[in-house]
């Protein structure tokens, strides 16, 4: 018989109570008891209104009802996020949740794209069937008929973080969590080193076998008390401060993100059901304040509904996620900017890779440092995959309106990334990975999206017959466009679908996938 | 737009020099291609093994894989029996082990029904190592679902009709076959130049490709192996034996304390490899595969033996990649490193696959930290296995290949406590009771 074990999670913003939902549900039945400490005093930061299509799988395995949830974080759906701006002033692009055309003889489709360009001269994105729903704000859930072009597209959500929270909080304490409410006066740990009790602030004690911190960005446990070290990427990402305000819904709701950049950073707009969320991420070297309060208030769509709220951070992450019996999830481990919406993602894989490696009950120290080498592995990576393709975002821009963008340009990048922008460049290829968040799709959209069109495509391009490829891509963009418009308005599905009260499960099955319904 | 190049020479000995012209002769077609092979060396009285991926590979180039079966007398490899002392063999097949449930890893599932008496042996439960076990005769299922009950199978193949087979089949794509050996190959700031035969002809191409044994070309552009691979420092010795003992759909690796031994048995002969540590043999593959205008491969790139993955993992895969980068007259440093980067990854994780075998060789040579050290311990440990980039091997197959190598978890996921042992125990002897079924009705391998 399993001894009993007791998991603490300190920190009941989106990060505490997601860790707190999945343990609770996947260990229900087990001698395992969560308690999880919170104070209202402190409130959340609540990142990341923006999520991706995994956190439907993340739900999918909690049994949570997507149409319940939507309904309760006042969600919308999203198929991608738009870029403004960002390879000169003037351009946009969507990176959408789908596939960019389709494979013709085993190559991949932006060659064919490129040697067509003298005579057809339009948009890679014409050939994703999710970015041009998102341009035309239609939506409907993805056909799990492979053969279908349906399929070729996944969905997310745009949600309200707290909402979320509060709506997984009461999933969790429904499963045996046990709440806390108390400040953290002081964390006791034995003489290994490990954590195992915490006083908060009403003289109570809590004891824990294990413990995850979600305290935010000053990581009371993974840093104040057991000093992980942080490697700062404010040399990559310079950005450190954000401004964030709601406002009034005025127009059309739009099944994507917008990411705009400005002067010296970006803007960000995530339509929700009820309102919209705006920020503006700036580096405070060349804005003040004032002047990205200014701008993120002047781009307002409608009354603002809240004053704007300021935030200060700094990039990178946490040397060890996983120290002694202490895992960080969420801004205790890292932050990265949300400009590709990554922040729930990050928790999420860092719950499910928890999961995947926590230790058994009798588990000896040579089993447990196996473990956290595998997790801290596995989060390092996908920490430095994201960091590498948010970078690419900021130095790939032909913009030299401004200093920001200048030093952007001109500034040091990892060899990793730098290895991959010059190999694209000199033949469009993509030196392509299997794990991670951003793969192929997500590298071309946005490479090709800020302007980089490769010196040469593949030569066996050329030696298909020009007519049939031709005839091939004029087909795929006019399927692309009948079925789009075939699909309902975004605002009328969502209104029609989240109207249905009670109904049958009629959302397709969800994958660890970004770009359609299979993994 | 720039030119493709189209004039490639491909050096080396048996059939691999003509298993890539053939390859790249298919795929390259609309460029109309020249290509020459350099014969330095005959075939060898001696099997070759595959894995199933070389089927793969018949689909992407479209060939009729019974036409080939039936042309080259391949035989079938369903697993892999892996045989150690006073224990029944244990059979590995890249297929799916039954199958996980509730998001735990089935090998935690079986030891967790293990603890409770309800015994299923993991190779129970997958449909090709049973074919293998059983010596039966399968080519697919159709009416059962896949991954969970999947046939598939690599070839081990004797060399000379393969290398007959990929002749004529060369001869038909207009691929110049030159059997001469070689006086010497002239090299300038790294680029191959020429190609000098003994016979005094002079050979140019825009590409070379090298998977000689010798190394020819990286000899002559005095670039050592740079990449270490972990501890393993391998001597190989290889013995062919004619043989009257039946065919035999699988291939036998035998894991001793200060050996391995490889045996497969098709058509007449026996091919027996042994491989021990040996440090005077450091085992090594190229930091670039591909410089200037030349690419070395197979042996060429390495000179480790790869157990489980000859000869695709090493000449085809790469093919296949430098198909997606194929060169033209502007490729330039950036193609070259993002292919050298990709492919030593990749190599890497092929190599892994090897080395953790060696791993439990008791005199390797060092304990150092690598990833198939790694991986070992962190299963020995805990059961947990670790996913990589390029992995030959799934998260589902890993702990079946460890198992297979008698490698036993001292404990589990706890997770396995969450599980309704009695729901599983059904779910899984349903899967063993229609494995049996198709075994009884499936011809002997004999019969085939």
């Amino acid at each position: 018989m399993p001894q009993p074990r007791n998991l603490v999670i300190v920190g009941g913003g989106t990060a505490g109570w997601m860790a707190a939902a999945a343990f609770s549900k996947i260990y229900q039945g087990t001698p395992l008891t969560i308690t999880l400490i919170e104070s209202e005093q402190l409130g959340t930061v609540g990142v990341g209104e923006a999520t991706f299509p995994h956190l439907r799988f993340f739900n999918d395995r909690l049994g949570i009802d997507e149409k319940d949830f939507m309904r309760t974080t006042k969600a919308t759906y999203k198929l991608g996020i738009k870029f403004v701006d960002w390879g000169q002033i003037g351009d946009n692009y969507m990176h959408a949740f789908g596939q960019l055309g389709d494979e013709i003889n085993g190559l991949a489709f932006h060659h064919y794209w490129q040697s067509q360009q003298a005579q057809l001269n339009d948009s890679i994105f014409d050939y994703s069937l999710a970015a041009t729903l998102a341009e035309k704000h239609k939506f409907e859930y993805p056909n799990t008929d492979t053969l279908s072009i349906s399929s070729s597209f996944s969905y997310a959500f745009q949600l309200d973080a707290n909402l979320y929270a509060n709506y997984l909080r009461e999933f969790s304490t429904n499963l045996g969590v046990k709440r806390v409410e108390g400040i953290i006066n002081e964390v006791i740990t034995d003489n290994n080193g490990d954590i195992n009790k915490l006083k908060l602030d009403n003289g109570s004690v809590v004891s824990g076998d294990f413990f995850i911190d979600c305290s935010g960005f000053r990581g009371l446990l993974i840093e104040q008390t057991l000093q992980a070290g942080f490697e700062d990427w404010s040399h990559w990402l310079p950005c450190d401060r954000a401004v964030a305000v709601p406002c009034e819904n005025t127009s059309s709701i739009a099944p994507y993100t917008q990411a705009k950049a400005q002067k010296a950073g970006w803007s960000w707009r995530i339509p929700l059901q009820s309102r919209t969320g705006n920020g503006h991420v700036y580096c405070s070297k060349y804005m003040s304040d004032g002047e990205a309060e200014r701008i993120l208030l002047n781009e307002l769509q409608g009354k603002p509904l809240a004053k704007p709220k300021f935030l200060t951070f700094k990039t990178g992450r946490r040397k060890s996620t996983w120290l002694k019996n202490c895992v960080a999830i969420g801004l205790s481990s890292g932050f990265l900017e949300p400009l590709e919406s990554t922040s729930i993602y990050l928790i999420q894989i860092a719950i499910m890779k928890l999961i995947e490696f926590f230790p058994a009950d009798m588990a000896t120290e040579d089993e447990k440092k196996q473990l956290r080498q595998a997790f801290n592995d596995d989060l390092a990576l996908e920490y430095n995959r994201v960091k590498d393709f948010l970078i690419l975002h900021y130095h790939t821009t032909s913009r030299n309106d401004s200093a920001f963008w200048r030093h952007c340009q001109n500034m040091n990048i990892p060899t990793s990334l730098k290895t991959k922008i010059d190999a694209f460049k000199e033949s469009g290829y993509i030196m392509h990975y299997d794990q991670g968040l951003f793969l192929t799709p997500s590298w071309i959209s946005v490479m090709i999206g800020q302007g980089m069109i490769p010196r040469s495509h593949h030569p066996l391009v050329m030696a298909f017959n020009p007519n049939e490829i031709t005839q091939n891509m004029a087909s795929l963009k006019q399927k692309i466009a009948q079925t789009s418009e075939r699909y309902l308005d975004h605002h009328a599905f969502l209104t029609q679908n989240l109207a249905l009260q009670n109904s049958e499960k009629d959302w397709p099955d969800s994958a660890m996938s970004l770009y359609g319904v299979f993994s | 737009m720039t030119a493709a190049a189209r004039n490639i020479l491909i050096i080396g000995e048996g059939y691999e020099p003509l298993l890539c012209a053939f390859y790249l002769a298919m795929r390259l077609r609309p460029l109309q291609p020249n290509i020459e092979v350099v014969l330095t060396g005959e075939a060898q009285e001696r099997l070759v093994y595959t894995s199933p991926r070389m089927r793969n590979i018949h689909r992407e180039l479209g060939l009729d894989e019974a036409k080939f079966i039936a042309a080259t007398g391949a035989g079938l490899v369903y697993a892999q029996a892996y045989h150690s002392k006073n224990q029944p063999p244990r059979y590995f097949s890249t297929t799916q082990y039954g199958q996980n449930l509730q998001g735990i890893n089935l090998h935690h599932i079986l030891a967790k029904l293990a603890d409770t008496k309800s015994i299923i042996a993991w190779d129970e439960l997958n449909l090709s190592a049973q074919i293998a076990k059983n010596k039966r005769f399968v080519l697919g299922v159709s009416n059962l679902p896949k991954p969970h009950f999947e046939v598939d199978f690599g070839y081990q193949i004797k060399e000379q009709k393969l290398f007959e087979f990929l002749r004529i089949a060369s001869l038909q794509l207009n691929i110049k076959i030159i059997q001469q050996p070689l006086k010497k190959i002239e090299i300038d700031n790294d680029a191959v130049r020429e190609v000098h035969l003994k016979n005094g002809v002079i050979l140019r191409a825009d590409l070379y490709l090298d998977c000689s044994e010798q190394a020819y070309i990286r000899q002559a552009q005095n670039i050592n192996y740079t990449q270490l691979i972990s501890q393993s420092y391998v001597n190989q010795t290889t013995s062919i034996q004619q043989t009257d003992k039946q065919y035999c759909p699988f291939g036998n690796i035998e894991i001793n304390e200060r050996h391995i031994l490889t045996r497969y048995n098709h058509d007449g002969l026996e091919h027996t490899s042994i491989y021990t540590v040996n440090p005077k043999n450091q085992v090594a593959y190229a930091k670039n595969a591909w410089v200037s205008n030349s690419l070395s491969l197979g042996k060429a790139y390495s000179n480790m033996a790869t157990l489980l993955y000859e000869p695709e993992a090493q000449l085809l895969r790469p093919l296949q990649r430098l198909v997606e980068l194929w060169p033209t007259t502007a490729t330039e440093h950036a193609t070259r490193q993002a292919f050298n980067q990709i492919l030593s990854l990749e190599m890497a994780r092929v190599f892994e696959v090897t080395d953790v075998h060696f791993q439990l060789l008791h005199n390797k040579s060092s304990n150092s930290p690598d990833i198939s050290a790694q991986r070992l311990n962190l299963f020995k440990s805990s059961g947990r296995v670790i996913s990589k980039d390029y992995d030959p091997l799934t998260e589902q197959q890993w702990p079946f290949l460890f198992l297979a190598l008698g490698v036993k978890p001292q404990s589990m996921d706890p997770l396995v406590d969450t599980l309704d042992l009695a729901k599983c125990h059904h779910v899984l002897t349903r899967m063993k009771m229609t494995i049996d079924k198709v075994i009884k009705q499936a011809p002997s391998y004999a019969q085939r």
